[in-house]
């Protein structure tokens, strides 16, 4: 892109029209050597500045992201422990002296019998019942 | 760019400085904010920032309180306030749409939550307290602006009424704590030494390196206080003197069931007694620890240490006989054995006899032969007239006259008259004769070897010599007595029974046919391990005596704490129905 000829005009910046030129043409005005290097320095820095956007935009994302997980992850955490301290409390009253003495007291659990039946042993011989015989079962074709 | 846009570069140029001014300039107001924020400003915004974030968090648990094997005994639950702000009610959701939402879950009218809802210009509404979390989950899914709902902790007794006057009750909005809730509220409300964690202003948590997730998420809770009751011995202490009460119509009752050793109390039931969980809705007299706050006269059971002191100081020995008349005339009174109606003079009587018999007479002869200065001393060292030290609240130092006493006095002092102490009293002296002559301050909350030394007192009151002369006087005479009381297989007992008269309240004299009935004993008498003392107010019917009402209660409590604690018997086959030999 850079011509010899562009690098040897390097003091003017553009060229002049003059009074008596021995050829008169439109020729292309060449821009200042110095003007190279710092467009390509601004067009690596503006490339800089774009990725170092692009990076932050993303990497704040992906912080924000992870920090939403994080207290999502924290509030699930909460609830379990906080689930977890009231499902003890009710473990603990349930298997409290008193509860237990409750429930038995209602379902009379423990109650004794008021009044106890003596049955008399039985003196005669035990009855022997004869196995029935085998009823024989016709098949069925089908069945 | 010229080249893309065939921008004119004259043009170009002059936007280009245009544009390098604009970012020299933004970069300069940019420079210039920060050197503002950083330098100048700096102090007052980190004073900001330290109130925008919450260092501590506002809420927090008590600690839990568990007996020794671990049972928790109080711990905390979540619930919360719900509170309206007007300011932020939207459209979608009016005040009367909110009323009826909301009035299932509050368990309050429409009507009534509308009314609330209603006062606009109020910048805070109390709809409702104390709601549970399965409720506020529910609430939080109806997705209402304008409500803010504050967690708050809220003090359990999963137990419910076991050993209620030991836990006692936490009132934090009136600042009232009973029991170990307060006398332990210094360790309970202690939290952990941990990195603050940081909040934002939504009440999120700021992680950083130091946060640890652990503690994050969990509600940062007080020190733990582990006491020295076993929650069966508690319980099967409460429960016999429960039915004891019952059968009896009595007002009130104790069992302590304490370590003579090191003055541990394996279980102290009071009844009646509460639930403190619905400490609001007992009455004041329930909740108050009778036994630590009242005094009663000890009757019989003082005997022990009038007997101790004489030996103690030598006034006796221990083959010391006395005659026993049946009845004393001294001054004005009377003074007579419980059985003269039935039995009359028995004459000449040794210690055991006394004792066996308790015999009034022969107790007073007794502490007729200390000096009284020396008697008063001893009942000192035994600790009556002063508080025990107990790590609980409202202790009383009870009452003991100062010397000189009159005749009459020092004589009604030797059989547990004339003077008013607490049952924890008699019960720390008892258990003193137990301990080999070693006295130890009773405690409910177990320590470390460290604060045990800070805590606990010791003092010897009796020589060894004539902590074994009582043991062995004690539990001779619970052998040679008629009654049941003290009698338990496989173990001797060292005991001894009182009933007492119960002091007119409103002026002097005696209630009539009231009476405080009591046993105090230990065993194995020759290596005691266990002390139990038991006292019951006013038990109604015919025979009302230590012997038949406190004696059950001690045999029972003491045969299931023998189990509980898996003692080694001291002697197998004694009381047992099917002796082998």
């Amino acid at each position: 892109m850079v011509s010899s000829i562009k690098s040897a005009a390097y003091k003017k910046a553009k060229q002049s029209p003059m009074h008596n030129p021995i050829i008169r043409a439109d020729f292309p005005v060449y821009e200042d050597v110095r003007q190279l290097p710092v467009f390509k320095f601004n067009r690596f820095l503006s490339c800089v500045l774009g990725v170092s956007i692009l990076i932050s935009v993303v990497s704040y994302s992906m912080v924000i992201a992870k920090e939403n997980a994080i207290i999502a992850y924290h509030n699930k955490a909460n609830d379990v422990n906080y689930d977890n301290i009231e499902l003890q409390n009710k473990v603990d009253y349930a298997r409290s002296f008193y509860n237990v003495n409750d429930k038995i007291t209602k379902i009379h659990f423990l109650t004794k019998a008021e009044k106890v039946l003596e049955v008399k042993a039985v003196t005669t011989n035990p009855v022997i019942v004869n196995k029935s015989e085998k009823v024989e079962v016709q098949p069925i074709s089908g069945y | 760019m010229i080249f893309l846009f065939n921008i004119n570069p004259k043009k170009y140029s002059f936007f280009a400085v245009v544009l390098q001014s604009f970012f020299l300039l933004f970069a300069l107001v940019l420079i210039m904010q920060l050197i503002k924020l950083q330098i100048f400003e700096h102090g007052k915004l980190m004073e900001k920032a330290k109130q925008m974030r919450q260092p501590m968090r506002s809420f927090t648990f008590r600690g839990e309180i568990t007996d020794r094997n671990g049972v928790r005994l109080a711990s905390d639950s979540t619930l919360y306030d719900i509170y309206a702000h007007p300011k932020y009610y939207t459209k979608d959701n009016p005040p009367e749409k909110m009323a009826i939402l909301l009035s299932p879950f509050l368990r309050q009218p429409s009507d009534v939550i509308l009314e609330k809802l209603n006062k606009l210009d109020a910048s805070t509404i109390t709809l409702a307290k104390g709601i549970d979390r399965d409720t506020i989950t529910k609430i939080k899914k109806l997705q209402l602006r304008g409500l803010d709902l504050v967690k708050k902790s809220e003090r359990v007794y999963p137990q419910s009424n076991l050993a209620s006057h030991i836990l006692g009750y936490v009132n934090p909005d009136a600042n009232l704590f009973a029991g170990v809730e307060k006398t332990g509220s210094k360790d309970l409300e202690a939290l952990p030494n941990i990195q603050p964690v940081e909040y934002d202003g939504k009440g999120d948590v700021i992680y950083d390196f130091n946060t640890d997730p652990i503690y994050a998420a969990k509600p940062l809770t007080g020190k733990k206080v582990v006491l020295t009751i076993d929650s069966t011995i508690q319980h099967v202490a409460e429960t016999e003197l429960a039915k004891m009460m019952a059968s009896t119509k009595a007002e009130r009752g104790t069992v302590i069931v304490m370590n003579p050793r090191n003055g541990e109390i394996y279980g102290f039931a009071v009844l009646p007694s509460y639930n403190p969980n619905k400490y609001n809705k007992a009455k004041q007299s329930v909740i108050k620890n009778w036994v630590l706050s009242d005094v009663y006269p000890p009757g019989s059971t003082f005997k022990i240490l009038t007997l101790a002191s004489a030996l103690e100081t030598g006034s006796i020995t221990e083959n010391e006989k006395f005659l026993d008349t049946g009845k004393v005339k001294m001054g004005e009174w009377t003074i007579t054995n419980y059985d003269y109606a039935k039995k009359g003079a028995p004459g000449v009587i040794d210690l055991k006899y006394l004792l066996t018999h308790s015999s009034n007479v022969g107790s007073l002869k007794v502490a007729l032969k200390i000096p009284s200065a020396e008697h008063y001393n001893m009942l000192r060292l035994f600790g009556i007239g002063s508080e025990t030290g107990i790590d609980l609240p409202g202790e009383s130092a009870g009452i003991i006259p100062s010397p000189p006493w009159d005749k009459v006095k020092h004589a009604t002092i030797g059989f547990g008259y004339s003077i008013a102490s607490t049952p924890m009293q008699i019960a720390s002296a008892v258990a003193a004769i137990a301990n080999n002559g070693i006295w130890v301050t009773p405690h409910v909350i177990k320590y470390s070897e460290e604060e045990s030394l800070k805590r606990l007192k010791t003092r010897r009151v009796l020589s060894q010599e004539t902590a074994i002369t009582m043991s062995k006087l004690l539990s001779s005479s619970i052998q040679a007595s008629d009654a049941k009381a003290g009698k338990i297989p496989n173990y001797r007992v060292a005991g001894k029974t009182g009933t007492s008269r119960k002091p007119n309240p409103n002026g002097p004299g005696y209630l009539p046919g009231q009476v405080f009935t009591s046993f105090a004993g230990y065993f194995p008498a020759y290596n005691p391990q266990v002390l139990i003392m038991v006292v019951v107010d006013n038990p109604k019917g015919v025979e009302m005596w230590g012997s038949t009402v406190a004696g059950p209660i001690f045999n029972n409590v003491a045969i299931e704490t023998a189990r509980i604690l898996n003692i080694k018997p001291d002697a197998p086959g004694l009381n047992c129905k099917n002796k082998e030999s």
